[in-house]
């Protein structure tokens, strides 16, 4: 179900209506059923495996905490089912092409046949958070949960269940475990975020993809001028799309008091890489820092394995995002991008003023944006060319006219300058917030382009 | 008071799951939406688009214009949303069956063998180049399949969901303001409608596009023709040899056919494959009726024709049916 659907708009009505009338203790099984229709209704038969990881996740985590000897085992029983799932479904028809390929080299055949499945949607997202919940028990930072419904609505919890942010168990399932309660003050913060994340969808992501998708389809017959603006338009459109996600699930969420994790902080003003990864996709980027990143050693070990530990953050976060080479590359620049940052600051005394700090990242993560966005490696390097192929007589595609070409430039500039102000501030004039609200609200009708177009991030 | 807000908040919660449950199933959706005003009622380029000035209600009242009805003829119609509103009281014709071209392939023809079998292949001109390039007809069958009959209601419930919530007429204000603003500004308006020239009339694009095969101003070689009227006489013959008596066809005229001025000139499709030496079949004319008609038959808000024009054909395809 899309956020930006008719169908999720009548679900969030038709559930907050009954949620807030039915009694307190009905509210959290009630969320729970919500849950399971929304994820339903994108393949219903998948429910059964998400059911089946709760089941092996809930009782790994109470072993876990009973058991002295066998905790690792449970540990390692949880991971692997997860992580089972996860290859099964994302990585094993991306793994036997390229065993085909190997074997083809050497004149073999390979005999193991493609699957023909369809990816779960969100498994990336609630896999990731139901390893942490498990890693975390074993930790001892967190008690093994007992109670099977709040465990359930910690995987199933459905605002953030197909596109993150992927949550902790110490931050989410307390707040799981309070009674859903009416709150006037978190329902005008709710919407308005709600109407932020709507907007920064419809009008901003959906409008830049009318540009960027033609470009990145007929990269040959794209100037470099196209190419160049369709990559910038990209990020924006990627960042509005995911942080647009981002914010109807921590309003939607709200709603119902429950503060789910913050996953952007205006990502494009960061003046460093490592700056970046600390405002961009955070719930992600934490996640790899604190289970991968740090038991590699972190950056308390030598400059060789520190550099190794980064590449191998970084390429398996690319491979997070798809079974594809472009990502795994688009992993590997970011990872590459770090470790000359890092060798810079630490052998030179430059003093380098903050603007060409911030444009310099931004160029460079806009570069690496490109492997992000074409559909095979062959089409980056035929989009590099055209931007080497950059002329004075280059023509861009005929979909902006002057007057919302402008129009996009002003969205972009509005939403740098003022994301930081409205997360910031802290207005408690209700009134104010809810004619901004309707106002958000009535210019995502009036600007929006409305062609249901997936949220990018679903498909991970 | 509380209680109360809370039993009217279930309620109306209740009431959107019957509404999501409705779009979500095609049996309860088809009751569904006849409680529901047609989408259609303002004409379908108006529908689409939204142009200011273009909310003009277009429904048609068309009365059976016939008595007496021939019971020696069983007549079938092979056509699209032109003559799909037709029913065995519009034609002085025993039985009547209306096929729509979409259904083809799942459709048995209905040979009565004690009648005089009569089949009219009607398309639109914005289709006919298209319909009458594959042998599309050559699918039919006399035999009776299990599926012969299925709806072709199929919509899925995002769709359902779009049809019952967001063609009410408070909406349309908000539509049209959009609409302005995007043409005005971004100098952007419904791609499947041709941008207004002024004339009070809308087309649908891909009539108007000389880029688009279904446009009237797409040039048409004479090779082309002599395909498209080989391929139309191996229908004929396919129909004939299923066991029909007769057949006719008709291509109805695109509305940029007859009222719309262009840089290109039109391609006189109709009228180069009617007055082709080689067809071994009749036409059912209607371009030079409505050519020559000075009233308007097509709906200025919609890509139909109007009562006018409906009845104009109608009149021509009785006219066939009156010497049997």
């Amino acid at each position: 179900m899309l956020f930006n659907s008719l169908q999720f708009i009548l679900f969030f009505f038709a559930f907050f209506f009954i949620l807030f009338s039915i009694p307190v203790a009905m509210r959290r099984p009630w969320l729970l059923i919500a849950s399971c229709y929304f994820y339903m209704v994108f393949k219903p038969v998948y429910l059964l495996i998400l059911v089946a990881v709760i089941l092996i996740d809930f009782c790994a985590g109470i072993r876990i905490e009973k058991s002295k000897s066998n905790k690792r085992l449970w540990l390692i029983l949880s991971l692997v089912t997860n992580l089972g799932i996860l290859v099964f479904y994302k990585y094993f028809n991306f793994l036997n092409e390229n065993l085909s390929l190997i074997f083809g080299h050497f004149g073999f055949e390979n005999m193991i046949p493609a699957l023909d499945i369809i990816l779960p949607i969100g498994l990336s997202f609630h896999t990731f958070q139901a390893m942490s919940y498990t890693i975390e028990v074993y930790r001892g930072n967190y008690k093994a949960e007992k109670n099977i419904l709040t465990y359930s609505l910690y995987v199933l919890y459905f605002p953030q269940l197909v596109a993150g942010p992927i949550e902790r168990p110490q931050h989410l399932l307390p707040q799981l475990k309070n009674p859903i309660r009416f709150n006037y003050s978190n329902v005008v913060e709710g919407l308005f975020r709600i109407a932020v994340g709507f907007f920064k969808k419809v009008v901003i992501a959906d409008r830049l993809a009318l540009f960027v998708d033609p470009v990145f389809d007929h990269l040959p017959d794209s100037s470099g001028l196209s190419v160049i603006l369709a990559t910038v338009f990209f990020a924006f459109e990627i960042y509005c799309d995911f942080s647009g996600y981002t914010d109807i699930a921590l309003g939607v969420s709200k709603l119902m008091g429950i503060n789910l994790a913050e996953n952007f902080k205006n990502p494009y003003l960061a003046f460093s890489f490592r700056e970046f990864w600390s405002r961009w996709h955070i719930s992600l980027s934490t996640w790899f820092r604190d289970y991968v990143y740090i038991p590699l050693g972190g950056n308390k070990t030598v400059r060789w394995r520190w550099t190794r530990n980064i590449l191998i953050v970084f390429l398996l976060s690319g491979l997070w995002h798809g079974a594809r080479w472009n990502y795994v590359i688009w992993g590997l620049i970011h990872g590459s991008l770090l470790i000359i940052e890092n060798i810079f600051r630490k052998q030179t005394n430059i003093k380098i003023p903050i603007i060409l700090k911030i444009t310099g990242v931004f160029i460079a993560v806009c570069f690496a944006w490109i492997f992000f966005r074409v559909k095979e490696v062959k089409d980056a390097f035929i989009a590099i060319g055209r931007i080497f192929d950059l002329s004075a007589t280059d023509t861009l595609p005929d979909v902006f006219n002057s007057a919302e070409m402008i129009f996009v430039f002003v969205l972009i500039a509005g939403l740098l300058l003022t994301e930081g102000l409205i997360k910031r501030s802290s207005i408690k004039n209700y009134a104010a917030i809810i004619f901004i609200t309707c106002l958000l609200f009535f210019l995502s009708y009036l600007f929006g382009e409305f062609n249901y177009k997936q949220f990018i991030y679903f498909q991970f | 008071m509380k209680v109360l807000f809370k039993i009217l908040f279930f309620l109306l919660g209740c009431c959107i799951i019957v509404i999501m449950a409705v779009a979500s199933n095609s049996a309860w959706f088809e009751k569904g939406a006849a409680y529901a005003p047609s989408p259609f009622r303002y004409g379908d380029l108006y529908l689409v688009s939204s142009m200011p000035g273009y909310k003009i209600n277009t429904h048609i009242e068309l009365k059976p214009p016939f008595n007496k009805q021939t019971k020696n003829v069983a007549l079938t119609i092979i056509g699209d949303s032109y003559t799909d509103k037709f029913d065995s009281t519009h034609f002085n014709a025993g039985s009547y069956r209306f096929i729509h071209w979409n259904n083809i392939p799942d459709t048995v023809l209905p040979i009565d063998r004690t009648k005089k079998n009569i089949i009219i292949v009607s398309s639109t001109e914005r289709y006919a180049r298209w319909r009458f390039t594959k042998d599309q007809l050559l699918t039919f069958s006399t035999q009776i399949h299990p599926h012969a009959d299925q709806t072709v209601v199929d919509l899925a419930a995002e769709l359902n969901l779009q049809y019952l919530l967001t063609h009410l007429d408070w909406q349309d204000p908000f539509k049209e303001l959009k609409t302005s603003i995007y043409l005005k500004y971004f100098d952007k308006f419904s791609p499947a409608v041709a941008k207004p020239d002024g004339t009070g009339r809308l087309y649908l694009s891909e009539t108007t596009d000389p880029k688009n095969n279904a446009s009237s101003f797409n040039p048409v070689n004479d090779a082309e023709i002599k395909t498209l009227r080989e391929n139309m006489n191996k229908i004929s013959e396919q129909l004939c040899a299923i066991g029909y008596d007769e057949v006719y066809f008709s291509i109805i005229p695109n509305a940029a056919s007859l009222y719309k001025t262009s840089e290109i000139p039109y391609n006189h499709l109709i009228e180069r494959l009617q007055q082709h030496p080689d067809v071994k079949f009749k036409f059912i004319d209607v371009y030079d009726s409505f050519k020559q008609e000075k009233n308007s038959v097509f709906l200025c808000n919609d890509s139909h024709w109007n009562a006018l024009g409906r009845m104009i054909w109608l009149i021509k395809a009785n006219e066939l049916l009156d010497h049997k």
